[in-house]
């Protein structure tokens, strides 16, 4: 548990929140004990037997507020995602996005991607974490496996610069393609952008001429 | 050589711009060359008016062979916003997010915080109710632009003004009690922003009648029963 206080790299009037008291916070719970309650226990077990590795792939496994999480090792992503799909005791057929999480004082481990599974065969619903340091921010592309996560593997380059490997075409999609930086890590200032068209430029808010 | 096409040599061959003119000479030229490979730029357009698609089409003849889209900068920046904000704040850019289905996106985001912050269960059962009751109406007026746009883009125009009409007898309601009738943020962490004003629940029902009787109306329009 961390915690941020203030306003956030924003001086002067800049304290968006209209009081000064905003705390940040972080919290990342910890390794859950069996027996984990719900389908739970039957997900990780169908899946130990199905991938003998597992102790070795699996970090950690969180349960919290009834949802279920497995942190991966990124080398074994890949196998554990086909896995997760192809065991007929599993089925998780539907990956609903790939979401980028920046924690950056999570040493070596600062960027996260986290997998929202669907099995609609069994009705269960799961999550995979991924981590990679900012200073070799690759993970492994879960294409092949679902390909609807191409798009979602794009965006999360595009706003966190976590490079997919093995992905068929790796480009930004929603910042233009020039643009220099990933706007939703944490130390990405908001508005603090100044904002460039061909030939002009708009300066950020905060630099701009004053009238007073 | 073209009058339409301008070309330049590079290392995969000459590459001729087409910018305008007349299609047929244009392709009766290419034609010509060894590989017949066009790529055509579609758009930007605007699909249905909510940001903008465009396609890079890759042609063999008439077959498309690759497909790239740029589906515009539609990002809003929300998550970034709501880093340097209350949770309450929050619903303020998450309603936003839809403008014809608001309440939806405000309760998720509500619901998502509660889980968060452990306080499911503390959420009274009438927030709950009123939650469920305004998402319910929010639905209909949701509907009414689907069904009258809809209707619109076949070229057919009486059903848009009908179903533009039931829509604002909801946004009413939705303006009695939040103030406002969109972006409301009328749902709350916790709750909801304030109680239902008097006489909110009796005026629902005389417009739910309402409502059942133009619906049908509205259907003669747009459902074409094919006889024999």
């Amino acid at each position: 548990m961390s915690e941020q206080k203030g306003s956030f790299g924003i001086q002067g009037t800049g304290d968006t929140s209209g009081y000064g008291g905003l705390v940040r916070s972080s919290f990342s719970p910890t390794s859950a004990q069996k027996p984990y309650g719900s389908y739970f226990d039957e997900v990780t077990d169908e899946l130990e037997r199905a991938f003998p590795e597992f102790n070795d792939a699996i970090e950690k496994v969180v349960v919290d507020r009834g949802e279920l999480t497995l942190h991966i090792k990124r080398q074994r992503l890949f196998d554990v995602a086909k896995t997760l799909r192809d065991t007929e005791t599993l089925r998780f057929e539907v990956c609903l996005g790939v979401s980028g999480v920046h924690y950056p004082e999570d040493s070596q481990r600062e960027l996260h991607a986290v997998y929202e599974l669907l099995s609609m065969t069994h009705n269960r619903r799961m999550r995979l974490e991924v981590s990679a340091p900012e200073s070799d921010p690759h993970i492994p592309s879960l294409v092949e496996v679902w390909a609807g996560t191409n798009w979602h593997e794009r965006e999360a380059y595009d706003m966190f610069g976590i490079i997919f490997d093995g992905h068929p075409a790796l480009t930004r999609i929603l910042m233009p393609d020039d643009w220099p930086g990933h706007p939703q890590r944490k130390d990405y200032p908001l508005g603090g952008i100044a904002v460039e068209y061909v030939g002009a430029t708009i300066p950020s808010p905060d630099n701009r001429r004053s009238y007073r | 050589m073209s009058t339409f096409a301008s070309s330049r040599e590079t290392t995969e061959g000459t590459i001729y711009s087409v910018t305008g003119g007349d299609w047929d000479q244009v392709a009766s030229e290419i034609g010509s060359a060894k590989e017949e490979r066009v790529v055509v730029n579609m758009g930007p357009q605007h699909p249905s008016t909510h940001g903008v698609l465009r396609l890079m089409l890759e042609l063999e003849g008439e077959t498309i062979t690759e497909l790239r889209c740029g589906i515009g900068y539609l990002h809003t920046g929300i998550e970034k916003n709501t880093e340097f904000r209350t949770w309450t704040q929050g619903v303020t850019f998450v309603t936003r997010m839809d403008y014809l289905s608001p309440l939806f996106n405000e309760t998720t985001y509500c619901l998502g915080v509660e889980k968060l912050l452990g306080i499911t269960n503390d959420v009274p059962e009438r927030a709950s109710v009123i939650r469920v009751m305004m998402m319910e109406l929010n639905r209909i007026s949701s509907h009414m632009v689907a069904l009258g746009t809809g209707a619109l883009e076949l070229g057919a125009i009486t059903p848009m003004f009908f179903a533009f009409r039931e829509r604002e007898k909801v946004l009413d309601v939705f303006e009695k009690v939040s103030g406002l009738r969109m972006n409301m943020a009328y749902i709350r962490p916790g709750g909801v922003s304030q109680d239902l004003p008097e006489g909110t629940v009796s005026g629902i029902r005389e417009l739910i009648k309402d409502l059942r009787k133009n619906f049908k109306d509205n259907a003669k329009l747009l459902i074409v029963i094919q006889s024999g």
